[in-house]
């Protein structure tokens, strides 16, 4: 809430004042305010009655300023790739009109909805499948399969301080979610032998940081390319062990996507759910 | 020749004379300004499209060791814009500065920082030719009315003091 609380309008901050576990705020210009827990959408209400709080443009600017610096030019890259990024690895898209020169989107104006999504660590979220990642002190390649916002990331983050324990882990945090890295370190707990590459893309981490930094395993979020499928191929040929996300909704969904010829690389295949709520683990292969 | 008269009149030219002074410095300090918040443009250009330094950070490094109305001014806006206050830059108004003049000035520091690289730098372009045509026609409006208002003043002053005397 420190971190929200900074970038958010005073009004805003108020009314959410008191909710826990806040894990995504939505803005929309003129329209009510919603919130989630994890285990509910709900549109905020004011403290002193049921009257909703909407969002204008000026609480739209007042984000976008505050998350910028006041300087949305040195940010515009960032958001046009996907997301800005504030400390405590609070992720902010934003959906408004695109301008585009000769077919590549240049700028987004007149935003019109902001999705803030709080990094939400829960220690022991992975302890029901840690017996299975590790077995006889050996780290087995882990594939985590989950929708948007199922919990993939709190997975990995909590896999990644129990396995850290007498290995050397890298984290590639190419979106900052993982380790909500800032200032240089991890500002959520991912283990002490855990190294984090923040803000570079895959690509540039796999070629560097990985010869440089000599891990035992890789964690790594959101794979979907094929070039990030030979990334990791060539991470586990070399001997380190690899613990990656991916968007899906079960194993099924995974033999129509780009990773299905990496899918034997990995020894444990978690799924996860949003219901009956996010982090909820639906099913576990384990050769 | 009274005693008081010669006081009277003496008091009454120096007032005058000071008050032609003071004319002649605000004509001159709004040419000033002017000229001053190109330079401030011509810099800033920089900071934004090739360095892309944040905004707040570009106008703190140019206002260190510099002083001036348009430098205080500066101040007053990077504090509006660092506390996400910028309607709050329409009360900062130098005394010295009319409003005709000075709402190209506000509007320039009410969308600064707000959009990307290359509507930047035109915004930026835009204005730094603004503030060099608006200096430069408040440098020929001092050096003609601030001019006569000095003289007559100081003339007014002298025609008192003789009077009195």
């Amino acid at each position: 809430m420190k971190y929200l609380s900074e970038i958010l309008p005073d009004e805003i901050v108020y009314h959410l004042s008191g909710i826990a576990g806040i894990t995504e705020i939505r803005l929309r210009r003129d329209r009510p305010v919603y919130y989630s827990t994890g285990q509910a959408f709900l549109p905020l209400t004011e403290k002193s009655g049921y009257r909703q709080v909407r969002a204008d443009r000026s609480d739209i600017e007042y984000v976008i300023g505050k998350v910028s610096g006041q300087s949305f030019y040195v940010v515009n890259d960032t958001l046009i790739k996907g997301y800005l990024f504030y400390k405590g690895g609070i992720r902010i898209g934003a959906t408004g009109e695109g301008v585009e020169k000769e077919g590549r989107l240049t700028t987004l104006k007149s935003i019109s909805g902001l999705t803030i999504r709080v990094p939400h660590e829960i220690k022991g979220a992975a302890d029901e499948i840690m017996p299975l990642i590790i077995k006889d002190g050996e780290f087995r390649n882990t594939l985590i399969i989950s929708p948007p916002a199922g919990g993939k990331t709190t997975m990995l983050r909590d896999i990644a301080r129990q396995a850290s324990k007498g290995r050397n882990l890298l984290i590639i945090d190419e979106r900052y979610e993982l380790s909500a890295f800032c200032d240089g370190q991890p500002l959520l707990d991912v283990g002490e032998t855990t190294d984090v590459i923040a803000g570079v893309g895959k690509k540039a981490a796999f070629e560097n940081s990985v010869r440089a930094m000599n891990p035992d395993v890789i964690i790594t979020d959101e794979i979907y390319t094929e070039e990030d499928c030979d990334y990791i191929t060539e991470a586990v040929r070399t001997g380190v062990a690899v613990a990656a996300s991916v968007h899906g909704k079960d194993l099924n969904y995974m033999k129509n996507s780009k990773i299905f010829k990496i899918l034997n690389l990995f020894k444990v295949k978690v799924v996860m759910s949003k219901t009956p709520s996010a982090g909820t683990v639906k099913a576990v292969y384990s050769e | 020749m009274s005693a008081f008269g010669l006081i009277t009149g003496g008091i009454m030219c120096a007032a005058s004379c000071y008050a032609g002074v003071k004319i002649k410095r605000v004509y001159s300090s709004r040419s000033r300004f002017f000229y001053e918040f190109r330079d401030f443009l011509g810099d800033l250009k920089g900071g934004i499209v090739i360095y892309k330094k944040p905004l707040t950070e570009l106008i703190s490094d140019y206002t260190s060791g510099r002083d001036g109305a348009f430098i205080d001014f500066l101040k007053e806006c990077d504090a509006c814009i660092r506390n996400g206050t910028r309607e709050a830059i329409s009360l900062k108004r130098p005394a010295f500065l009319p409003q005709k003049y000075f709402k190209d000035v506000e509007s320039f520091f009410k969308e600064v920082g707000k959009s990307g690289i290359d509507e930047q730098q035109r915004l930026i372009e835009y204005h730094f030719n603004k503030a060099e045509q608006t200096g430069d026609a408040l440098k020929k409006l001092s050096q003609k009315d601030g001019t006569m208002y000095f003289k007559l003043l100081i003339l007014l002053g002298v025609t008192i003091m003789i009077i009195a005397v």
